[in-house]
């Protein structure tokens, strides 16, 4: 497509999204009374209020060039945290009683959420100074303080963004230091992670012999191959929950308060296909819920892996039982390859081999 | 012909590929985005609190499913809160002494590039309020709860 093209849809995307945002104009100045009647003395204006709401736009909205429609805007802005918001522009500006503000709203929870993310308590006040020069801002630019305050766009609630500043200033706090020393080793939460996390070390059998080792490798390779292609089948979601789960370690519990968001795309997403009707949806998911449908994920992977196996590498089904085995095989007994490879038609392992994992490697 | 599994066989067999996916799934070695290209605090707390719309967090979930460095932190979040006490109601407006001590130590910390930024704009309104009450305020400091 031509530049000039693309430049004039950019610009006619750009121009049409902040029509649909100025259309709106009067209800942004309705939420900018509301907040200046509540405090007057911030001396924010209409105008940085306005800036304020369209960087949010722009950020959000205008990411996928689909023009957001004037109701899509007007209920964007309708969700923004707009008394955050107006408080966090305010600081962010340097403005004395909104930093009081501030301060008498959020001090207490600011010193508890350092004190949970760190057991040290001078760690928690080196975390406590560290946001705070942050918030304030030590760069000046053009003469604006660049606080980071400018950051928040009111899209989550200003509690859940400073404890996302926070973590962020204790993961670099540590991760400075010498000793490396994780998150979960600081905070405690390390032992019921190391729990579930107890991995298996696979090893290889150095007695065996190179052909059969040949053979294994081959259908270690097939086997990867057919699982990566697997997980790559799943939709996005899946792939994310099944991360939380197995590499994070997060708990049926804590994927379940995810999934319990009201406004969650998770967890729409989970109530579609669970088939449940938004109307009769429980407040609450319990673990067993998620549980079971990690069970369907499961088995959306087992169906996916056997076909790929059987149709893009020709095994058969003795042969994708050596594969599942090879790949969860206890090291102190190995497989058998030499006796349990063969086929219902009588081939030996390297005939077997030879016909059908090829390209697996 | 395909052969139907029994009840066992077929717990057998998700555990087998639970324990597959899990060995796998860990065994990947995460994408290194370049740096700007993380999820911002601000994202990543819409995203925590579930307020994107589908069309939002469509970018985010990708971006959480290659960058291991912005997913912990979601998961550290998610982790964490669900730990965390319930909030308590907002303290009282009982004086500057927490802010003025943070903002002495930080005056200690750093020199600000301009010097009108040395004047911060949070300093104490009530001009009689000694070095004395400040200590003692800051020592009547309730419990951290942790």
């Amino acid at each position: 497509m031509p530049e000039s093209r693309i430049r004039s849809e950019t610009s006619s995307f750009e121009a049409e999204s902040l029509n649909n945002l100025a259309a709106c104009a009067s209800q942004v100045d309705a939420i900018f009374a509301e907040c200046a009647k509540a405090h007057p003395d911030f001396d924010l204006s209409p105008a940085e209020f306005r800036d304020a709401i369209e960087r949010a736009v722009r950020k959000y909205l205008m990411t996928q060039r689909v023009t957001p429609s004037r109701e899509q805007v007007g209920r964007f802005i309708g969700e923004l945290q707009d008394r955050d918001l107006y408080l966090a522009l305010a600081c962010g500006r340097g403005n004395e009683q909104a930093w009081w503000e501030f301060d008498r709203q959020y001090r207490s929870f600011i010193e508890r959420w350092a004190r949970h993310l760190v057991r040290s308590g001078s760690d928690a006040d080196e975390v406590i100074d560290f946001v705070y020069v942050e918030l304030l801002g030590t760069r000046v630019v053009d003469g604006v303080r660049q606080s980071k305050f400018r950051t928040y766009t009111g899209r989550g609630t200003l509690r859940g963004w400073l404890r996302t500043v926070m973590l962020h200033a204790v993961v670099d706090l540590y991760r400075g230091r010498k000793d490396e020393i994780s998150l979960e080793e600081w905070s405690g939460s390390a032992e019921e992670t190391r729990e579930r996390h107890g991995s298996l070390t696979a090893t290889r059998g150095t007695e065996e012999l190179m052909l059969v080792n040949v053979v294994r490798e081959r259908y270690r390779a097939a086997t990867m191959t057919a699982l990566d292609q697997s997980l790559a089948s799943l939709d996005d979601h899946e792939t994310l929950l099944l991360l939380y789960y197995h590499v994070e370690g997060l708990k049926l519990r804590e994927i379940a308060r995810i999934v319990e968001q009201p406004r969650s795309p998770i967890r729409r997403w989970f109530q579609r296909q669970s088939k449940l009707r938004a109307g009769q949806s429980p407040g609450r998911v319990h673990e067993s819920t998620v549980m079971r449908w990690l069970e369907k994920v499961y088995k959306k992977v087992s169906d996916h892996f056997h076909a790929e196996l059987a149709n893009k590498h020709g095994l058969n089904p003795a042969e994708i039982e050596i594969c599942k085995a090879i790949a969860t095989e206890d090291p102190a007994q190995g497989v058998r390859l030499d006796s349990c490879v063969t086929d219902s038609e009588g081939f030996n392992t390297e005939e077997a081999e030879g016909r059908r994992v090829e390209g697996a490697s | 012909m395909k052969k139907k599994l029994t009840e066992q066989e077929v717990g057998t067999e998700t555990e087998t590929i639970r324990y597959m996916i899990d060995q796998r799934l860990k065994a990947r070695i995460p994408e290194q985005p370049a740096l700007d290209a993380h999820v911002d605090e601000d994202a990543i707390c819409a995203f925590v609190e579930g307020r994107l719309e589908e069309a939002e967090a469509s970018p985010v979930i990708s971006h959480l499913i290659t960058c291991a460095s912005c997913r912990h932190t979601t998961a550290l979040l998610i982790r964490f809160e669900s730990q965390f006490e319930p909030e308590q109601d907002p303290t009282p407006d009982e004086g500057p002494g927490r802010v003025r001590l943070l903002l002495e130590r930080l005056a200690a910390g750093f020199t600000p590039p301009l010097e009108e930024d040395a004047v911060f704009a949070y300093q104490n309104p009530e001009p009689d309020q000694t070095a004395e009450s400040v200590g003692e305020e800051t020592s009547e400091k309730p419990d951290e709860g942790n």
